[in-house]
């Protein structure tokens, strides 16, 4: 199934190995990378790597094993049903709310024909660059008026800035899905007797599931892990108890076992999917002709486009346009520097933190993808391990690592004066647990997707193992490389939790800055920054999709 | 030279008739499915034009023609996938033009089967069947796997079968509704040449049990000339004629036809200019004096026969094949020989 983003929307098929589902055709991929490698010291390397990124969600679960109960007694009398209720009905309203937005805009924008169409197809994808702690407060003040003060705090406004943040997700795996299927399965459907409309619920929405649920899945984890967002709207999610008891208590075993609970939540949400697909297939052999795209006119037209445009313009346009006064009235009353100051040192460290993350990832990434053999047992043990940090929420992780890197600390193996907490080093630690599976997940299916043939063609023209691997399906694989290091940079540069948690003295990224000035409601001091992390986030996503469609041209 | 020794063709023999497989059943087929006049644009350009032509009650006909020609567009537009320009479609007596494929009764085969992935066997074969009620609907789904001979994979899914299991279970899912017509388009173009004759027996059996009328879409020559009840040659967007396989192959229309369905040499007609002769390979023979202006230029052997294709003195090039087995003795490239017409009938005469 689509699996990681970069699949998503990515708009190569998939090879005919994995279309027609035959199991001998996929094992017998002679594919250079992820085969080689039997040698003691690569695989002690990959092993370390695989272990050092999961022990810090490994040492959180092992907290578990010896929970200490005055803590639980008192969360349970206190906090934790309502931290339970709230994170529960978010995550529900979410999830509907993102797979109905996501999975009608997808349709939208391939079934039909209309004016702006194109263009929207992009756009539509342009709220990833906008963090949901930054829509919110726009929101935030403006509903203040309207609906006043208090109830514009609600879990309803929460849910809904997360639910307009976070559809792209599903709307980039339906668009791929919507993109895949054959228009001759909704032929034969109707020749069956559906009306278009129905071979649309009884054809083309069941086979597009598994993708569905898969950026469903990542909406999900998105949820689970924001703490931004929820802190404006006063909504206390496990997550944000997470961090209130880490701050407010220190009580490191107390945020663990609460850590637990989360990561608990998330392995449900993934059985769940799992559970619910069974033997069913969802990919079909045979041609993929793509689906045929009906034109429409007059008012149907102009209604699909408005509905693309306001969608757009809720979403990113007006906030932008906000957040612009803002930024402007901030410049005129010199607000900028008062609370944290300047720009140009908040943006360097953010781009610092977020383009060492992502090389780290990317190298990691590239390392376990060429040295991994997933068909092995213990390959795809370790790749399982190497991933593990991506299903557990961000404040999670930050705490792992903290209690990881203190017990370093304490071993005083370590040169003397050097503290791995609060270091540059074991804040970059955090991200890559936390991300690595973001580049290693699009590296993986980029390079699965190089055609066998193409490979034995090279090795048979003489071409080595490394030559192969360098010359041959690195540069085919290398957009979907290139777009899965853009994806780790663009959540590296909204990330929030770790960076609150883990940030040495003195690095003060983008985010922190909203942060803090939110925290007490100073909207025209965080329009600054938040503007500064959505001009990035743009011309990431810019770069996202235009890699992508580059990509696909020289892989078809 | 060798064209003297071909005698005359008497025109009146076309007027012999066979009887079609199921005129024996009924003296006056019924017109089951009736095209007229289709007329379908792609990009400005026709890409069906102007095809008519009838299907009966219980009768196959197929339709043969390079990629490109149009056959599945024509079948696109029966089954009112996509929209066309002109003409109309009648079925059962109704004209049926104007309605959406849904409502159209027609049952349709893909070649690459398009079962839907997600669903099991017997929940593919019952997607049509939303009319009937729980206990219908299952007594249906078991009489038509029964009828592709394929009982007891009910509880799988599309992917757990093979692939003619998957076209038979495709077939049973297009005849589940008790269409007037089944179109199939290239079924069995892509599978494994070992199965593809099993696979083709039963599906031309199960559309014989349920006597429905089928057209069925196809590039290769002998499926066409095989399956037919009637041969149906398209080409440019055209029909360019339909008949019965033997009559299609034996009396083309123009060299179009004849080359489609087999290999076929042009010898000038002696006594028109506007008129060639056809000469299939085994219609013509080389003289047994070993000598003459002609020469071997290539030779091929087809187990049953040389085929040897021959320059000829006044700069045409043959087909001829010679008989194989053991006691053959094969002419070889760059031989002197004489081509001769040795047919046993007139050899058929169409525009140049």
């Amino acid at each position: 199934m689509t699996n990681t983003i970069t699949d998503a929307v990515d708009l190569t098929p998939p090879d005919s190995a994995e279309a027609d589902g035959s199991g001998a055709a996929r094992a017998s991929t002679v594919s250079v990378i992820g085969q080689r490698t039997r040698s003691w010291t690569a695989t002690a390397v990959i092993s370390a790597v695989a272990i050092a990124v999961s022990v810090p969600v490994l040492v959180i679960v092992w907290s578990i094993v010896q929970p200490s109960t005055e803590v639980w007694q008192e969360l349970w009398a206190t906090r934790l049903p309502g931290m339970i209720q709230d994170t529960a009905t978010l995550l529900v309203t979410v999830l509907v709310g993102t797979l109905v937005l996501g999975t009608s805009l997808a349709w939208l924008v391939t079934a039909y024909q209309f004016p702006g169409r194109r263009i929207l197809g992009w756009l539509l994808v342009t709220p990833l660059a906008i963090p949901g702690y930054v829509l919110g407060f726009v929101w935030l003040d403006t509903l203040q008026e309207p609906l006043g003060a208090r109830s514009v705090r609600s879990i309803w406004l929460c849910a809904l800035v997360l639910t307009i943040t976070l559809y792209p997700y599903v709307y980039l795996f339906a668009r791929a899905a919507f993109r895949e299927q054959s228009q001759r399965s909704i032929d034969v459907a109707r020749s069956l007797g559906c009306s278009r409309t129905r071979a649309f619920w009884r054809v083309v929405l069941p086979m597009a599931r598994p993708s569905l649920a898969g950026g469903a899945a990542l909406v999900g984890m998105e949820v689970l892990t924001d703490v931004g967002t929820v802190r404006l709207f006063n909504v206390s999610t496990i997550a944000d108890g997470v961090l209130r008891v880490w701050f407010g208590t220190g009580n490191r075993n107390a945020a663990a076992e609460l850590s637990v609970l989360l990561i608990g939540i998330a392995i449900v949400l993934i059985a769940m999917e799992r559970l619910a697909r069974g033997r069913a297939r969802f990919t079909q052999s045979g041609s993929r002709a793509g689906l045929h795209v009906e034109r429409l006119r007059g008012t149907r037209a102009a209604a699909a486009s408005m509905i693309g445009w306001s969608m757009f313009t809720l979403a990113v346009a007006l906030p932008v346009y906000r957040l612009i006064t803002w930024a402007l009235e901030a410049r005129r009353t010199d607000q900028t520097a008062t609370v944290a100051g300047d720009l140009g040192f908040h943006l360097m460290s953010s781009l610092r933190v977020a383009a060492v993350a992502t090389l780290v990832c990317l190298a990691l990434g590239l390392l376990l993808v060429a040295g991994l053999n997933r068909r092995r047992v213990g390959g795809s043990l370790l790749a399982r391990l190497a991933t593990l940090g991506y299903t557990v929420p961000g404040p999670v992780v930050a705490i792992g690592v903290l209690v990881t890197l203190a017990a370093l600390d304490r071993t005083g193996w370590l040169p003397d004066g050097w503290l791995l907490v609060g270091s540059f080093v074991g804040l970059i630690y955090a991200l890559v647990v936390r991300f690595l599976a973001v580049a290693y997940q699009g590296i993986e299916s980029s390079v699965g997707k190089v055609s066998p043939s193409v490979v034995a063609s090279a090795r048979t023209l003489g071409a080595g193992r490394f030559r192969v691997a360098t010359r041959v399906e690195l540069p085919l694989a290398g957009a979907g490389i290139i777009a899965a290091s853009v994806l780790v940079a663009i959540d590296t540069l909204k990330e929030l939790p770790i960076t609150l948690i883990l940030r040495p003295f003195g690095t003060e990224t983008l985010p922190i800055w909203v942060w803090q000035a939110t925290s007490e409601s100073l909207w025209v001091q965080a329009a600054v920054p938040s503007l500064a992390i959505v001009a990035v986030g743009m011309v990431l996503v810019a770069a996202l999709l235009w890699t992508l469609e580059h990509g696909a041209e020289t892989v078809s | 030279m060798s064209g003297a020794t071909a005698t005359r063709f008497p025109e009146a023999t076309t007027t012999v008739t066979v009887p079609h497989s199921m005129d024996a059943k009924l003296d006056q087929p019924q017109v089951a499915l009736s095209v007229n006049g289709v007329t379908r644009h792609i990009g400005g350009r026709d890409v069906v034009d102007e095809v008519s032509f009838d299907v009966a009650d219980g009768e196959l006909v197929v339709i043969v023609g390079p990629s490109g020609c149009g056959k599945s567009t024509l079948l696109r537009a029966i089954a009112g996938l996509d929209p066309m320009v002109a003409g109309h479609i009648v079925l059962d007596g109704r004209d049926i033009t104007a309605l959406p494929p849904e409502k159209r009764r027609i049952g349709l085969v893909f070649q690459d089967h398009a079962l839907f992935p997600h669903r099991r066997v017997d929940q593919n074969i019952a997607f049509g069947l939303t009319h009937l009620d729980r206990g219908a609907r299952g007594r249906r789904v078991d009489e038509l796997l029964e009828l592709v001979r394929l009982p007891g994979v009910a509880k799988r899914y599309p992917h757990e079968l093979s692939g003619g299991e998957q076209q038979r279970i495709a077939l049973a899912r297009a005849l589940a509704p008790d269409p007037a017509v089944v179109l199939l388009d290239e079924p069995f173009a892509s599978l494994d040449p070992s199965l593809r004759d099993d696979v083709r027996t039963d599906v031309i059996e199960a559309l014989r049990l349920r006597n429905a009328a089928a057209v069925l879409v196809t590039h290769d020559r002998e499926e066409a000339l095989a399956l037919g009840d009637r041969v149906a040659v398209m080409s440019a967007g055209k029909m360019l004629q339909i008949d019965r396989p033997d009559e299609v192959y034996e009396r083309p229309s123009d060299r179009f036809v004849a080359t489609l369905l087999g290999d076929a040499s042009f010898l000038p007609d002696p006594d028109s200019p506007e008129l060639t002769m056809m000469a299939r390979p085994h219609d013509l023979t080389i003289a047994a004096d070993g000598d003459g202006d002609d020469h071997v230029t290539a030779r091929r052997y087809l187990g049953a026969a040389w085929r040897y294709t021959v320059q000829r003195s006044d700069g045409s090039v043959v087909d001829v094949d010679l008989p194989g087995g053991p006691s053959a003795t094969p002419l070889a490239v760059g031989d002197a020989c004489t081509v001769v017409v040795d047919a046993g009938h007139p050899l058929h005469r169409l525009p140049a």
